[in-house]
């Protein structure tokens, strides 16, 4: 995990162009950028799609997103508090028959003008149903990384979600009924990438591929997915 | 079908038709966990896309095979049930590419028995209905039982093969004993119909890493009786050794002039294409010629059941 981080805050200052200069969140400087074309809200970085897709929000900024693809479609909520921390709620879905509703916390690790990096943890409950049908607890831990670099932005996030399923097993004898628990446990990692483009400070759209490796171990193979998502938000 | 710098035929005597529903769901469950992901979320629209006459047809257009043999099987507590009548159905769809193999119940034999080879013989009566399907083990009776002979009988009538599945099977209610998997207990029907081609499909898989032994037992049955083919479908493994290793021991021991190609498929989309890869990847690897690999893809094929 250490080497992965150090990755990304590598892969991050690569990325920034190499005129750029570190960007004060002072209103005149905002008013300069916005002189030369730049979006005013990217100045400062504050874009509701930006918050989605480059983790946590500034205290008072709230921001949805919905994403909808295949396999996966999405919807997000966070909102910013004091402190740094972001709780966030998620509902992911594969083509509705595999459910992931988690609640958790998002923060940024690295808040740079020219980009984000951000962690979130999450807990939740996985419901699948039909011939694979499964359910239990589940956590996630993803790592967000974004790139501000104009109106189109790149974005990264990976990550992995364990879950537990319980079994319980029945045996009725003549003599006595007994129950057995056992427990099963699934690991999805997951890797998704796209651009997001802030239409206005409020609202914002992105383009992704995801790929979840799903139930590693048991799932022989998994298909990579695409989805198209929109970012609305406020409170700044 | 590419085979070096030749162009091959390619006929696959092992693929499955039928209805998900008629599938037991632990079995169900086990094959919707072969999918790729997403598409075991939606297993029963996914294997309806492919177990069809129709879709078998595009799976195999899609691996370059031009004909293929759907299995009739009648397993209720197993693999579930792929009717006579269904399989005359997907047959339909385009007689000349798709041929079957009739099968019978045999879970009321002593009540059943005389009802059920009458049905076989007017399987067997229908055109495109080149032989028999069993499976002893999906279908819970000894091979050698001989009160199940009668069903060779049959087949020396039509003079048909019997198609015979052969070793462990993974599916939920399988009867893994020795009578039901292991092929030495094929003998003594083996030997007393001579005239009956007796196809031993998947050359013993038992599903242990270490396939040689069950392999050592069907190429001697071959070894000794004339009447013995050999069918390796469903052999990949992850260390991808199985289906390498039987295709080279079956060259080495001088029984090309029997194998039979097959897959068992379709299972999943793209199997059947991933399957006929790996066998000539193998064959060329254990230095096949090409008159040889046209004789394991097709020309064994056509000996056996049309000649």
């Amino acid at each position: 995990m250490e080497a992965l981080f150090a990755g990304l805050v590598l892969g991050l200052a690569l990325a920034a162009p190499v005129q750029a200069e570190p960007v004060q969140a002072e209103p005149v400087q905002a008013a300069e950028a916005a002189q030369v074309g730049e979006p005013p809200a990217l100045a400062k970085g504050e874009l509701a799609s930006l918050d989605v897709l480059g983790g946590g929000s500034d205290p008072g900024a709230w921001a949805v997103g919905v994403r909808a693809g295949w396999p996966w479609m999405a919807i997000r909520a966070q909102v910013g508090l004091r402190g740094g921390v972001t709780p966030l709620l998620e509902l992911d879905t594969a083509l509705f028959r595999r459910w992931q509703p988690s609640l958790g916390i998002s923060g940024r690790l690295l808040d740079h003008p020219r980009g984000r990096l951000s962690v979130e943890v999450l807990l939740g409950w996985q419901i699948q149903t039909g011939d694979l049908a499964q359910r239990g607890p589940s956590g996630a831990v993803r790592l967000r990384l974004l790139g501000i670099v104009g109106r189109a932005n790149p974005w990264l996030a990976v990550g992995g979600r364990h879950t537990l399923l319980f079994d319980r097993t029945t045996t009725i004898t003549a003599d006595a009924t007994t129950v057995d628990w056992s427990v099963r446990h699934r690991w999805s990692p997951s890797i998704a990438g796209g651009v997001v483009i802030g239409i206005t400070k409020h609202i914002g759209l992105d383009l992704g591929l995801d790929w979840h490796f799903v139930d590693v171990g048991s799932t022989a193979v998994s298909l990579p997915g695409i989805h198209l998502g929109v970012q609305f938000g406020g409170g700044r | 079908m590419p085979y070096g710098d030749a162009t091959l035929d390619a006929a696959d005597m092992h693929l499955h038709f039928g209805e998900w529903g008629a599938i037991p769901p632990s079995t169900r469950t086990f094959l919707a966990g072969n999918f790729p992901f997403p598409l075991g979320l939606n297993s029963e629209q996914t294997a309806e896309g492919v177990v069809t006459g129709e879709g078998i047809l595009s799976q195999l257009d899609r691996a370059g095979v031009r004909r293929g043999l759907l299995f009739a099987v009648y397993a209720p507590r197993t693999v579930g049930v792929a009717t006579n009548e269904q399989a005359l159905v997907e047959m339909a769809v385009d007689p000349e590419r798709l041929l079957a193999l009739g099968s019978l119940r045999v879970d009321s034999w002593a009540r059943d028995r005389d009802l059920q080879l009458d049905a076989l013989r007017s399987m067997l009566d229908e055109p495109g209905v080149v032989g028999i399907k069993l499976a002893h083990a999906h279908m819970h009776f000894r091979m050698d039982d001989p009160d199940y002979f009668g069903i060779y009988d049959v087949a020396d009538e039509y003079g048909v093969p019997v198609y015979v599945h052969t070793g462990r099977s993974p599916f939920p209610g399988t009867a893994q004993e020795a009578p039901y998997t292991e092929a030495q207990f094929l003998e003594e029907a083996i030997t007393a119909y001579p005239d009956v081609p007796f196809i031993l499909g998947h050359l013993g898989h038992d599903f242990e890493p270490d396939f040689t032994e069950p392999l050592d037992v069907v190429l001697e049955l071959a070894q000794r009786h004339e009447n013995v083919w050999l069918e390796p479908s469903a052999l990949s493994d992850d260390a991808d050794f199985r289906l390498p290793y039987a295709m080279d021991r079956m060259r080495q021991d001088g029984l090309v002039d029997r194998i039979i190609w097959g897959s068992d498929g379709p299972q999943s989309p793209g199997f059947v294409d991933r399957y006929v890869d790996a066998t000539v990847e193998a064959m060329l690897a254990s230095d096949y010629s090409v008159d040889e690999a046209q004789a394991v893809l097709a020309g064994n094929f056509d000996r056996a059941f049309l000649p």
